[in-house]
């Protein structure tokens, strides 16, 4: 009778045991299963899912490729922006051809700039600075600093 | 023709300055020898004549 009694603990404890890790694990389950789905969260504050997907967003890589976008032509003069200088960006190269490309008072900034053949960049009598990492006037091209009275 | 000019120019070639302030700024890394620079449109010569572009046939 004592032996049965013992038995009988023995194996309520190992049930009892089993019962716990049981649980435990389904409840872990469940906490994981909530927290993906971004369910069952009442607060305002941004789901673990976005917030998972903004940690994982490449722009916070270090290893990251930075890219450097290929240089823009800009036309001048252009048949739809007209005949007067844009003020450019270090991104962006200019090409001068057919026509007079007329450059008034401001600060400009182009990375080339190709005066070709039929071009005249004309610079207006105005405080003008213009930045350039190179300016190539080509052959029959025409860089005027003058305008005409 | 390629040209520069500051001001203006009369019939007789008397030149009158600007008034405003132009400047021109070049920027950029010194590329050292061997440096590529920036290359033309109109062609690999920037449209000159073979016979000018390279001084061995002239």
């Amino acid at each position: 009778m004592v032996w049965v009694s013992t038995r009988w603990l023995k194996l309520r404890q190992r049930g009892t045991a089993q019962f716990v890790s049981i649980s435990i694990v389904f409840s872990i389950g469940f906490i994981c299963t909530v927290s993906s789905n971004g369910a069952a969260l009442s607060s305002n504050r941004a789901s673990i899912p976005e917030r998972l997907a903004f940690a994982g967003d490449t722009s916070f890589s270090a290893k990251r490729i930075r890219t450097i976008p290929d240089a823009t032509d800009t036309e001048c003069p252009d048949p739809k922006a007209g005949n007067t200088l844009g003020p450019g960006t270090a991104d962006s190269d200019l090409v001068v051809a057919g026509g007079t490309c007329m450059v008034n008072s401001g600060t400009y900034m182009y990375r080339n700039i190709n005066i070709i053949k039929g071009g005249t960049l004309q610079f207006s009598d105005a405080a003008i600075t213009l930045y350039a990492a190179n300016i190539i006037i080509e052959n029959h091209g025409n860089d005027a600093c003058w305008h005409r009275r | 023709m390629e040209t520069m000019r500051a001001g203006t120019v009369d019939n007789k070639g008397k030149i009158t300055p600007i008034a405003g302030l132009l400047e021109i700024r070049l920027y950029g890394s010194n590329q050292g020898p061997g440096g590529a620079g920036a290359s033309c449109k109109t062609d690999v010569m920037c449209g000159v004549s073979p016979g000018i572009w390279d001084p061995t046939t002239r």
